[in-house]
């Protein structure tokens, strides 16, 4: 889902950085605030841990491998405001350091994944209220990336129509191709939270109540 | 995978980039990607194109690396190729190969001839938040430590008879999958504390202070002059001012 430069109608990737900017600003602001800078460290190491979980693959069917966004993950971990702050970091470091995703292209990227995905997790949970957990984090998590990846479709299928065609996908094949591999890349994705969340809870239910960003933490486990 | 700590960065240094300024080397990078970012002239598109592989072949980054990393975007450029080719036309599906290439050959120069310390130097300098900063810096330096960790583990798994799945419905596969995540978190965890600790100990509050060496010279203002001049020949060729005749 990284889009790489040159894809999109430039008027596609100003409005991406308008409107994920922001966001994230805020996000970082209300994270900033209410924890200590010297809690950086404690969440550079968690970005780092899901970053590394993205590197692992998962079976998808005839050969094909898919791998993990984690943006749902980082919520139930971290919470809302603290998953976007690190999700904008795993995808800087992808962009500065691995050249994967562009760098104008960067803000719809981060429109996706650090912003669209994080919300609709978040959304899904508070839904949920802590009933289901197991359940709760499967439908979260393939939620967020169907609706990641719908924005993504979304933008492309505007930039073409936008630009007469000169830029972008085509409407009528991105949004079909991207909702139908990321429907089937988002069970996986589910799969896998479910896993890690469920073993969380076993081995380090401790690591589920990190709340940040919030006023107050809250000492219950959030699911 | 076994990373060791540098190994992304580790053709910076042998670059003939390497040396450069990292703020010029990222905001002439980044104009130049804006400025492909708006070409539709198939020549001017074409030319980017060029001049990019030249400064790739000119930086000495093995082509290797180049290609391993130019991949990631290849899934998008084959998609985006062969709709344009099939919904609009044949013109604009090569211009949008040409324009996506060029414009991650760019990127690819920058990240790959600059190590991302010097990186994170040049994005203080532009002002972002340090905090963000800070978070960049340590996440870097993090995970690496994680992959040697997951490498590891992978072996242990792979030792025990784990090939990887077949599809979607091997759940058992998909648990050795993320237990082996969530264990990675939960080393990391601990890790965290460990380090935060270590930190602490040392008289880390939270801020970082680094010896700052950065000086614009004249190869930098060489640099930024063929980006720039480049781009406004680009640019003049696009609103049609130049002919080539």
């Amino acid at each position: 889902m990284h889009i790489p430069d040159g894809l999109m109608d430039p008027m596609i990737l100003f409005a991406g950085w308008a409107i994920a900017l922001p966001v994230i600003a805020f996000a970082v602001s209300k994270v900033n605030r209410t924890v200590d800078e010297s809690k950086v460290p404690f969440m550079a190491i968690l970005a780092a841990g899901i970053f590394v979980a993205q590197m692992l693959n998962f079976p998808v069917g005839g050969g094909t491998t898919g791998h993990l966004v984690g943006a749902t993950l980082a919520v139930m971990l971290l919470g809302v405001y603290g998953s976007i702050v690190v999700m904008t970091v795993i995808l800087v470091i992808q962009c500065l350091v691995f050249g994967d995703g562009g760098i104008t292209a960067l803000g719809l990227n981060l429109l996706n994944m650090a912003v669209v995905a994080p919300f609709a997790s978040a959304v899904i949970i508070r839904l949920a209220n802590g009933k289901a957990r197991s359940a709760t984090s499967f439908a979260a998590s393939w939620f967020a990336i169907v609706l990641a990846a719908s924005a993504c479709a979304m933008a492309l299928a505007l930039s073409f129509t936008l630009s007469n065609g000169a830029y972008g996908i085509n409407g009528i094949v991105a949004i079909p191709t991207m909702l139908g591999w990321h429907a089937v890349i988002g069970v996986g994705e589910g799969l896998i939270t479910m896993g890690v969340i469920s073993f969380l809870a076993k081995i380090a239910p401790e690591m589920l109540t990190m709340q940040l960003g919030k006023a107050e933490p809250k000492p219950e486990v959030m699911l | 995978m076994g990373f060791e700590h540098d190994e992304v960065d580790r053709f910076a240094k042998g670059s003939r980039f390497f040396r450069f300024d990292p703020r010029v080397k990222l905001a002439c990078t980044i104009f130049f990607i804006c400025v492909v970012a708006m070409l539709r002239d198939l020549t001017a598109l074409y030319l980017a194109l060029v001049f990019t592989m030249v400064l790739v072949e000119a930086s000495g980054v093995p082509m290797r690396h180049m290609v391993s990393n130019f991949i990631l975007a290849f899934p998008f450029i084959l998609f985006a190729f062969i709709t344009m080719f099939l919904t609009s036309s044949l013109e604009n599906a090569v211009a949008i190969c040409f324009r996506i290439s060029a414009s991650v050959l760019a990127l690819l120069l920058m990240v790959s001839t600059t190590p991302f310390f010097s990186t994170l130097k040049a994005l203080r300098w532009y002002k972002v938040p340090e905090i963000v900063c800070n978070l960049l810096l340590f996440t870097y330096r993090f995970i690496f430590l994680l992959i040697d960790e997951m490498s590891r583990m992978r072996l242990a798994r792979k030792a025990r008879g784990f090939t990887g799945g077949r599809n979607l419905l091997d759940l058992g596969a998909f648990k050795t999958i993320s237990y082996t995540i969530g264990m990675v978190l939960v080393r990391s965890n601990v890790r965290a504390t460990k380090i935060y600790d270590a930190l602490l100990s040392r008289g880390y509050t939270g801020d970082m202070r680094t010896i700052d060496e950065l000086r614009v010279r004249a190869r930098d203002a060489g640099f930024a002059f063929l980006f720039i001049g480049f781009s406004c020949l680009l640019i003049s060729m696009q609103l049609e001012a130049v002919h080539w005749t």
